[in-house]
Parts: structure tokens; sequence; C-alpha cells
């Protein structure tokens, strides 16, 4: 494994950070600036990274950005679809089938992008309000068809394809932007980012899940807090959202409290296999900050604060910061 | 005590036992059957629900028995055993159904016209599909739930035997009431020239990335169930066809329509093959014999048997009753 910091050149496009949002960044890069060296340096690769413990599900209830909002959810959506349709088991794409129940509002299971881009979108009928337990508690609910991506699996996907075009990853810890010799920084480091972009905003909203096998569970289901997400090998119940908790232990209360609600309104779970419970730091910021800054001599291109949409937003976002850079470049009319 | 027996262990001959139990509690029944599951003819069935390959059955029966099997598969998802029962939520397209709407539109979730985008997603060997129809629904295997059918009837005092009847009136001496519940085999025990094999082949591959369920209801067409364990790609039904061993031509017109149904199926692995007769007849036949009055008859369920076994029941429980009522059995007078 590569460690060495020292072997970056001053032209290299270096991206921080080597999460979902990180290796699909680089890889975007290398595409569109084909004679430049793209590095990655991060600290933690795939399967440690905040990514690897999510669900994957397509369930796009961000506030995106005013001038994006038309934009990133159907560029994601399409990009996902076409990996779908490339091949499910290399890329880690499924479709799924998804419920969404709520004993408090309506507006907690809609979603006005969902709406738009799934082929399926309608509400669920009285019988289905009746399918969680107990019967007469939720009144609302929603039934679609998305997409779900079992992150090691597509993050090992990307980072195939970068590394056959030549790409170089390097796993080292870094304080500060300045111990990265290039000129240009692509900043995907996501939580990281409190201290090396100094964007007090960036705090972790705490997710524990329990990885457990059911291969019976064929269809998502979401019931106020409780959620179910099938993916190919395993089923993610979930889980927690505790607003500045860096804890990133799981905790024996929280593993109780999933399990035991989860099991009350889908007794159906009741038998499945616990295989893992995770702990995630989501990077919550109000959106994700994409755009360029200069820093210290260095121009640094932002691309984090994905807080819970950060595998779905990921090609929007990086395809967003690309264009950054390019914008960039031709604007300044540099060699590349 | 009334003394009934069950000729035949498929799914029809074990739920009409259990609900002979339930329903006559003062009754000794007994289970006769050569073949008891995993060897019984829905014991290699997906297990999607859906009227199918049923004749000129009358509509609004068909309806009331799906109605009572969809009601008890739905109350067996909403246990803990439902991943050892082999119970699956569902959604389930079918391509070309017709009529529109169709007869058993209230007893599944939510039925819905497919979009002509989402139909032309779906391809077949000749031709395009003109239309869909999607619903939530249930995938029920019988070889996971019959076991636990079968522990019910022993455990509620039901008697098991072994063997092979060569004619009803063997049986006559010592039982008050013979229920015929010997499916596809029926024309050797009754005079019934009707009953005939509709012989199905399917595949099983693994494909963990399907979670759904799509069929197309044409005469030719194909059908991809996802199971717990595998995906069924199927299938045939071939009139008066007694042939148990897969045939080559079966299985190159399942892979390739299989493919156009679902083209991600190109990365799935087979697992095997299996042929099962399914108990063809113009019509089910639910009745009385004519001739021998403690005779009943359950059986020519086509494609069905799964999606109405519980209505069958407990109609056929309502038959044994009478013919226990004629001979003053004690035990039915007093529930009456």
């Amino acid at each position: 494994m590569n460690t060495n910091l020292g072997s970056i050149k001053e032209d290299d496009l270096v991206v921080v950070g080597c999460g979902v949002v990180g290796i699909t960044t680089a890889l975007f890069l290398q595409e569109r600036f084909p004679n430049s060296q793209v590095k990655i340096v991060s600290g933690k690769l795939s399967p440690e990274t905040i990514s690897d413990v999510a669900a994957g599900i397509f369930r796009w209830t961000m506030r995106t950005p005013p001038e994006y909002e038309s934009k990133w959810p159907q560029e994601a959506w399409a990009w996902f679809q076409n990996l779908y349709k490339e091949s499910p088991l290399k890329t880690g794409v499924s479709k799924l089938p998804a419920l969404f129940f709520s004993s408090y509002s309506s507006e907690q299971c809609e979603s006005k992008v969902m709406k738009s881009v799934c082929q399926v979108y309608r509400k669920c009928t009285p019988a289905e309000l009746n399918l969680p337990q107990p019967a007469g508690k939720f009144k609302h609910g929603i039934y679609l068809h998305t997409l779900q991506i079992d992150t090691g699996t597509y993050i090992k996907y990307l980072t195939d394809k970068f590394m056959f075009r030549g790409g170089t990853i390097i796993q080292a810890e870094i304080e500060s932007f300045d111990e990265i010799g290039s000129k240009y920084i692509i900043n995907c480091t996501g939580l990281g980012s409190r201290k090396l972009a100094g964007d007090r905003e960036v705090l972790p909203i705490r997710g524990q899940v329990l990885k457990v096998e059911a291969p019976w569970i064929k269809t998502a289901m979401y019931a106020d807090d409780v959620y179910i997400i099938p993916g190919q090998k395993y089923i993610t119940i979930g889980g927690t959202r505790q607003y500045n908790d860096w804890h990133t232990d799981p905790e024996p209360h929280d593993t109780a409290r999933i399990w035991d609600r989860a099991c009350a309104t889908f007794p159906c779970i009741s038998k499945a296999k616990i295989v893992d419970v995770k702990v995630g730091l989501r990077p919550h910021r109000r959106h994700p900050r994409v755009e360029k800054e200069e820093s210290n001599g260095k121009f640094i291109f932002h691309n984090y604060g994905h807080c819970s949409w950060g595998i779905m937003s990921s090609p929007a976002t990086s395809k967003q910061v690309v264009d950054l850079v390019a914008e960039h470049f031709n604007s300044n009319k540099s060699k590349l | 005590m009334a003394k009934v027996a069950v000729v035949g262990a498929g799914i029809i001959g074990l739920s009409t036992a259990l609900e002979i139990q339930k329903q006559i509690p003062k009754c000794q029944v007994t289970l006769i059957s050569e073949k008891f599951t995993p060897d019984t003819t829905a014991d290699g069935a997906a297990g999607i629900f859906g009227l199918y390959l049923l004749g000129s059955t009358q509509p609004d029966r068909q309806v009331v028995w799906a109605k009572k099997t969809h009601d008890l598969i739905e109350s067996w998802w909403k246990t803990p055993m439902c991943g050892e029962m082999g119970i699956a939520l569902v959604s389930c397209s079918r391509m070309n159904h017709s009529p529109v709407p169709p007869i058993w539109k209230d007893v599944v979730f939510g039925v819905r016209e497919m979009s002509q985008e989402e139909v032309a997603e779906k391809g077949r060997l000749t031709g395009e599909h003109t239309s869909g129809l999607e619903m939530l629904t249930f995938t029920a295997e019988p070889v996971r739930f019959m076991p636990f059918l079968m522990k019910q009837f022993k455990d509620q005092g039901g008697e098991i035997k072994r063997a092979k009847v060569e004619n009803f009136k063997d049986l006559f001496n010592e039982y008050d009431c013979v229920v015929n519940c010997t499916g596809v085999y029926a024309g050797s025990l009754t005079l019934d020239k009707k009953i005939k094999p509709l012989r199905g082949q399917v595949m099983r591959v693994k494909a963990p990335w399907i979670k759904t369920v799509t069929l197309d209801d044409l005469d030719d067409g194909n059908y991809v169930i996802a199971n717990q364990e595998s995906v069924v790609v199927g299938g045939t039904h071939q009139d008066g066809d007694w042939d148990r061993t897969p045939r080559e031509e079966d299985k190159q017109f399942i892979r390739s329509g299989g493919k156009c149904l679902d083209p991600s199926l190109k990365d799935s692995v087979e697992v095997g093959h299996w042929v099962g007769l399914r108990p063809g007849r113009p019509e089910v036949r639910l009745e009385r014999d004519g001739i021998d009055k403690k005779l009943v008859h359950n059986y020519g369920h086509g494609g069905s048997g799964i999606t109405v076994f519980q209505g069958c029941a407990e109609e056929c429980v309502d038959l044994v009753k009478e013919v226990l009522q004629e001979q003053n059995i004690a035990a039915v007078q007093a529930k009456l």
C-alpha cells in the first residue's frame, strides 16, 4: 500500500478522501483530464469508510441547492440506471421496490424528487397501511420502485476502473492540505472538512445499523424511525440519527432499540441473523458544498457535506465539481 | 369419535386435513399418501400468488378461495416464522394479462396498470408486450411452509400413513368420510378422464439482485420469480405430458425467454432444473362423489394450488360435515 505523500507532483490532481464521493470524483477527473495524473490521498479506504456502512438506497430527500434541484437528482438517477443495465452483479446496483410508512404525516413519506425520477410512485392503499404493526398506527404510506447500491461492490467497481486507467491511491492521514504537494486539491473529506476546510458547519449525525441475513426480505420497508433495506447479500436494519455525536463504537442500547422496534413493527424480520453492527458518522451540512476556494497558493475544489445522501448524489456532485475544475482551467488557460 | 381419511398429502390434502382438525375438533384425521413434502407437486414451485390454469372454474368461486388464501398467507407474513415458512412480500408484474381489471384485483395489494415505459423495459422472445399489471403480493414457498403444516397436523393429533391407496372402497369400512386430494394422480382412482398433467419445467438460478416477480400471461410466456435462496425461471405447461425429466429444448426456451424478460439474468449462475406435473382439469373438482356417499373430491387445481388451497379447504370441510351429518355422527351434530 502506497503511503508516500512525497510522490505527489505540483500538477497532479489530488483528490483527498476515498469514500464514495472521493472515488467517484477521482474517476470523473480521469475521464475529463486524460493527460493529467489523478491521485487519491485518504486515511481510510473501503471497507472502512462511512459509505460502507450505508444501506445504499436511492432515496433523495436532501435539501438540494435550488440551482441544482432539476439537475442533480436526474443525473444521479440516470447514472445508476445505466449501471444497473450494465450489470447488477458487477456494479452492485439493484432494482428495489420500497414502502415508506409514517404514523405522523404524509410529508414524512413523500418526496417530490422521488416522484419525478421513479417510474413507479403511488400512495399506499388502506390494506397496505395494515402491513406494519400495530394495525391502524401507520396512516400514511408511499410505494415506489427505486435503486439500491451495495457500496462495497460499487466502490470496488469504481476503484478497479480508476486503477486500470493509471490512478494512484495513497493511504495517509493529513492534518492540513499544506501537506499535499499539488496545486490542485479536490476535497472529498466529508466530516474531515470540519478541520481541513475549517468548516464549522460540518457536524456528524451518528448512524448505527445492523447488517443481517434475511433472504426472505425482498422489499424495503420504512416505518417512522425503523428501516429495513435489502441489499444483494445483507439486509440493513436501522437506525439512529444522533446529532453531534462522535462515538464511532457500536452502542448496545442502540442495537437493542433498533432491533426491538424493527421486530415490533415488522415481526417478519424476527428470525434474521445479525452478522454485524456498524456505525457511520454522516457528514451533515445544510447542503453539500461544491465550490472552488483559493487558499495558501492552492486551488481547492470542495465536494463534501452530503449527510445521508452521499452515495446517491455522488455521481451528480462529482460531475459538478469536475465541471468547476474544467471551468478553472479554461478561464486560466493553464496547460492541461 | 368421527374418523376421516384424507388421501394425498400435497398442499391441498395437507391444508384440508388441517382445516378438518380446526373445524371438527372431535374428529380423528388420518393423512394417507405415497408422497409427502418435499416430494409433492407443489414442493418445486416458486409459490407466487396467482390464479392460473383453472380453466372454466367459476370466477366468483376462484376469487373467494383466493381471498381466503391470500389473507392466511398475509397472517403468516406477520409472524416471526415468516422467513422459515418461506413467505416474502414482493412486487409482481404480470404482462399481457386479460381481462383488465382482473377478477382478483381486490385480493392482492395495489393493482396498477403499468406505464408504456415500464412495459417497454421488458422483452419477450417474439414480438413485444402490449400491457402489464403491477401489484404487491406474496410468494409462499411450499417446500418451506409445508413442514410447518405437517408438524401442526401431527401436534394436533393427526395420524400419518405412508401408503398407496389402490381403491377408495378399501377405506370406506374404517373411515366415516374419505377426502380425495390426489391431484394429478386422481385419474387412476376415479373414473375421471378430465384430469391430466400440465407439465411444468423450470430452472433455478443464483441472482440475489433479483427481488421481484415478472410473469408473462400469454401461452408462450416466460417468468422470473425471486425465491429466498434462488430465482425461478420458467416455464412450460404441456398438456397430457407425464415426463418428469427436464428436457433440453425446454431449458433453451427458459434461458432465452428469461433473458428477454430480465437481461440481468446474464450474470446468473444455474443451480438446477426441475419438472412438476400440475393437476390440470377444465375446472376444479370440489364436490361430493355422485355414487359413493362417503367420498368428497378436492383436486384438479391446475397451476393455482398455492393460490387457492385455504379457500378450497374450507369449502371442502363443509362437504365433510355434510357427509358426517348424514351418518348421524355425534361430533358433527353437536357443533350444528
